[in-house]
């Protein structure tokens, strides 16, 4: 970008966190995956990385092993996704533009008959996301109410704070959000999802006027993060650097 | 040595998951780190070509299907990130050629993917930074698709010059030349964008 003049180069930053995916999306299509291939493929990545590269430094290791783990514990905690994720899952209820991506995907309508069925409820965090998720979906859905064969699961309960966090974000409570992120930092440090975090830290702390906080959370992040980015975008006119 | 090489590559991967990658990549990774390396890529990718994001999911899981089903035959895990962009292309360009086939009387789109950008985006940038987003979109609206596409991937993908011509399949020095005409384009229509503004605001009564 170095050959940019300084106002393209503005808008090529601004354009840079546009289109990226929420943790919501990850974490949705991550579990229509696992449905649609197996635990295999992603168990994988310890048997991978062992061979692969066995030096690897430790927590380097064990955080990709978490990810592969968190695969199996995933069955059920990103199921509160599964109210949005129908939107890659058709089911005869759907509607016509649903019929376009079926029409062009074919196996998603095997994912249907693969995709494990909703188990009862026992998580009140879930439902509520599961809830949100389906408000956002143009189909109404009524809240699945779903239970995970591991509901204390740190990864899905990440997510689900996070997730609230964002909603909070988006409904214009900054207070609130900002009030979620710090129980997801009491409660899970350098989680998988810590950047994520900060980002929306940073989107709260602005929203709340806290620009000088803002910036000090920035810092946490590499210069070149697509999330820094992002959230630097959407603090708007309240520049931070 | 190479302990420590590869121990700092791949925690500099895992610090940093969102990144486009400019490390080299000496061994095929494992899908699930191929997952969460990549995801934000393919995501951003295609909806930049053009994918409704309606229809998001069902492309973004199919790219990663035919990944892990082509995986073992990548023969250079150092073009990893050209490799996923050629498959993103390809199966976004399947997904155009299907809504046009359903679509006739209003296929517009051409048979190769083209950079399509989002016009509906989130109402969070809606409300806080479309201004900019939607100038820059604009502008890359008006320059040729192949030179958009390049600018894209070597701007906003931060994709080097050696990979987007290994994913478009062109030669370097075509990337190079519609690279430099991207940003001379780029940087004149936004130079009359500004002239208009001014002139806006002069003939405009306060």
């Amino acid at each position: 970008m170095s050959d940019l003049s300084p106002e393209l180069r503005e808008l090529v930053l601004a354009g840079k966190g546009a289109t990226l995916p929420t943790a919501a999306d990850s974490a949705r299509i991550f579990e229509i995956l696992r449905a649609r291939l197996g635990e295999a493929a992603f168990a994988s990545a310890e048997a991978g990385q062992a061979v692969a590269a066995p030096s690897s430094a430790g927590f380097v290791t064990g955080k990709l092993a978490t990810l592969g783990l968190a695969g199996l514990a995933l069955l059920g905690g990103f199921l509160f996704f599964s109210a949005r994720s129908q939107r890659a899952v058709p089911s005869e209820s759907n509607s016509a533009p649903r019929a376009a991506a079926t029409e062009w995907a074919p196996q998603a309508l095997a994912a249907s008959a693969l995709a494990p069925a909703a188990p009862q409820a026992t998580d009140p965090t879930s439902a509520e996301v599961a809830a949100t998720a389906g408000s956002n979906d143009g189909v109404r859905t009524e809240p699945r109410p779903i239970a995970s064969p591991h509901p204390k699961d740190s990864l899905s309960e990440e997510v689900a704070i996070l997730s609230r966090a964002e909603t909070a974000l988006h409904g214009g409570q900054p207070g609130l959000a900002l009030k979620l992120l710090n129980e997801h930092e009491r409660r899970f440090g350098n989680g998988l999802l810590a950047e994520e975090r900060i980002a929306a830290r940073i989107q709260a702390l602005c929203a709340l006027g806290r620009t000088a906080d803002a910036t000090a959370q920035l810092a946490q992040l590499s210069p070149k993060s697509l999330h820094g980015a992002q959230a630097r975008q959407a603090c708007g006119p309240r520049k931070i650097n | 040595m190479p302990q420590t090489d590869s121990a700092a590559r791949l925690a500099s991967l895992d610090a940093e998951p969102a990144l486009v990658r400019t490390i080299p990549i000496t061994r095929v990774p494992a899908f699930a780190e191929i997952y969460r390396t990549y995801f934000s890529f393919v995501w951003s990718s295609s909806r930049r070509l053009g994918v409704n994001e309606s229809e998001m999911d069902d492309v973004v899981q199919e790219i990663f299907i035919t990944i892990n089903g082509r995986l073992p035959t990548l023969e250079q895990p150092e073009s990893l990130r050209s490799w996923i962009y050629s498959i993103v292309r390809r199966t976004v360009s399947s997904y155009h050629r299907a809504k046009r086939a359903k679509n006739a009387s209003t296929a517009t789109l051409s048979a190769e993917p083209e950079m399509h950008y989002p016009q509906t985006p989130s109402p969070q940038q809606l409300a806080e930074h479309s201004d900019q987003i939607k100038l820059l979109w604009s502008l890359l609206e008006n320059i040729d698709a192949t030179k958009r596409e390049v600018f894209v991937l070597a701007e906003l993908d931060e994709m080097t010059v050696p990979e987007i011509a290994s994913a478009l399949e062109v030669p370097l020095n075509t990337v190079y030349s519609r690279l430099r005409a991207a940003r001379l384009e780029l940087e004149a229509a936004l130079q009359r964008q500004n002239a208009q503004t001014i002139n806006r605001g002069r003939s405009c009564p306060t």
